[in-house]
């Protein structure tokens, strides 16, 4: 649009105000309002009653305004409210799928156990009586278990509920920290350009944390610039910045870590599922569509957000967001 | 103390784990074998004026009574017998709160015939090098 969203509220409000206005004059003057007014006004001119038309239009004209301000707030705060229940419902969905996600993966794993732990007998037999044929089934057999371990034990990793310890970090300090020690994990093709992440001329004041755990904050950035390397094909620049929002209306400040690649984009019919558990457009051996969601739970547990945007063609941009605290300063 | 000689207590509530872990046990050599599907049901049998068992294995995550909880009840009355435990999980936050339990050593889900069997024999033949250095190694 060519104008904001606010501005086209305030608009949309104006033009329902001067319809009402217009037909009420219209009213007024098929029923001779104005000229009955007049002639009042005539006869009784000691009341001063031009003066009290004015201070009346006055007020009424301040009355709309008003009224169309309220309007317009009351439309914003409503919407602020369905996002905060949007990303409520979001969570407790995640948490939700993650308890029934954990409890089977626990149950699946103890029906594992004996397969693994007993094939071991079964596999020394045949070795000693030199069934090698069957060796090879029974090797294969045990090899698909495994691999169902290996699935089960990442559902159980997307799926923890276990808190997360958390401590005070410096936003910019904790973000180049974990940056350098991922640079080497990607291909050397791939660039980054930062964006207000010099320590030198740091966005955050002394007082100024946010509240994170090292271990699962890298875990997710890595994550995320693996997605970004796979979009270009290992070759290419990722925008990472790191930026402060602030939400109008509740007065919370954020600091949103971003990461944009300038790969091939997610098409919109990917986009509303991209958080879906086992949801993929990857080869089943690359991926199990377990990362994003796993991500997502992780930041959540730190009270962090993930959001995606993206178009096709021109790249995803991925945003980590976290609530920014302030110490109290100390008066001294 | 030989396999074939010592008794065992196997506190599982999984009916797989527990019949894997059976079956190992008799693999070993180990012949008296006593199970348990619960803490709570595991608790009487350990009463008694002397301690009937040798080693108890035992499950850290149980419904109703907790293999740590379990351990607590037990060392209260029995402060030395050799208990291990059977998780899994590994995460520092667990291993630190079963070492403070009481455990004396534990194995990590997948069960392996063999770390089974090194860790049991290292509890009853100790050498120099006694079993608390398994804690570290898995």
């Amino acid at each position: 649009m060519l104008i904001r969203k606010s501005q086209q509220v305030w608009f949309q409000e104006g033009v329902l105000v001067a319809c009402f206005v217009c037909g009420i004059s219209a009213l007024a003057i098929y029923f001779d309002a104005f000229d009955a007014w007049y002639r009042f006004t005539q006869q009784h001119e000691n009341w001063e009653l031009d003066e009290l038309s004015i201070i009346l239009f006055a007020f009424f004209f301040a009355c709309s305004v008003l009224s169309i301000r309220y309007n317009v707030t009351l439309k914003r705060l409503s919407q602020e409210i369905k996002d905060a229940n949007d990303i409520k419902f979001r969570h407790e969905k995640m948490a939700a799928l993650g308890q029934v996600a954990s409890g089977m993966a626990h149950e699946i794993n103890n029906a594992l156990q004996p397969t693994i732990g007993l094939s071991g007998f079964i596999r020394k037999h045949l070795e000693e009586t030199r069934r090698h044929k069957e060796l090879g089934y029974l090797d294969t057999m045990v090899q698909s278990t495994y691999h169902a371990q290996d699935i089960i034990n990442n559902v159980l990793e997307f799926s923890s509920q276990q808190a997360l310890e958390l401590s005070e970090y410096n936003p910019t300090a904790l973000f180049n920290e974990i940056l350098s020690f991922h640079r080497s994990l990607l291909p050397s093709t791939i660039e980054f350009i930062p964006e207000n992440l010099d320590k030198y001329k740091n966005l955050f004041s002394f007082e100024q944390y946010i509240k994170a755990n090292k271990t699962a904050t890298s875990q997710i950035i890595l994550n995320l610039l693996k997605n970004a390397s796979d979009a270009m094909h290992g070759k290419g620049k990722i925008h990472l910045a790191l930026n402060v929002e602030t939400s109008p209306n509740y007065r919370k400040t954020y600091v949103v870590f971003s990461i944009r690649d300038e790969g091939v984009g997610i098409p919109a019919e990917v986009m509303e599922h991209i958080f879906e558990p086992f949801f993929t457009t990857k080869d089943p051996s690359e991926g199990t569509g377990l990362g994003l969601p796993t991500v997502l739970n992780i930041a959540q547990h730190m009270d962090a957000d993930i959001s995606i945007t993206s178009h096709e063609g021109s790249g995803t941009t991925c945003r980590l967001k976290f609530p920014l605290h302030t110490k109290p300063v100390e008066i001294l | 103390m030989k396999l074939n000689q010592i008794r065992v207590l196997l506190v599982e509530d999984d009916y797989n784990v527990r019949k894997t872990l059976h079956i190992m046990l008799s693999e070993m050599g180990i012949k008296h074998i006593d199970e348990a599907i619960n803490g709570m049901d595991a608790l009487p049998m350990m009463e008694g004026a002397l301690c009937k068992y040798h080693l108890i294995i035992c499950d850290w995550n149980m419904p109703k009574k907790t293999g740590a909880e379990l351990l607590r009840e037990i060392r209260m009355t029995h402060p030395k017998v050799p208990f291990l435990m059977i998780t899994a999980r590994a995460d520092q936050q667990s291993i630190m709160t079963a070492k403070d339990a009481g455990v004396t050593s534990y194995i990590r889900k997948p069960i392996n015939f063999d770390h089974l069997r090194q860790h049991i024999l290292s509890i009853f033949q100790p050498k120099p090098t006694s079993a608390s250095h398994l804690l570290g190694k898995l």
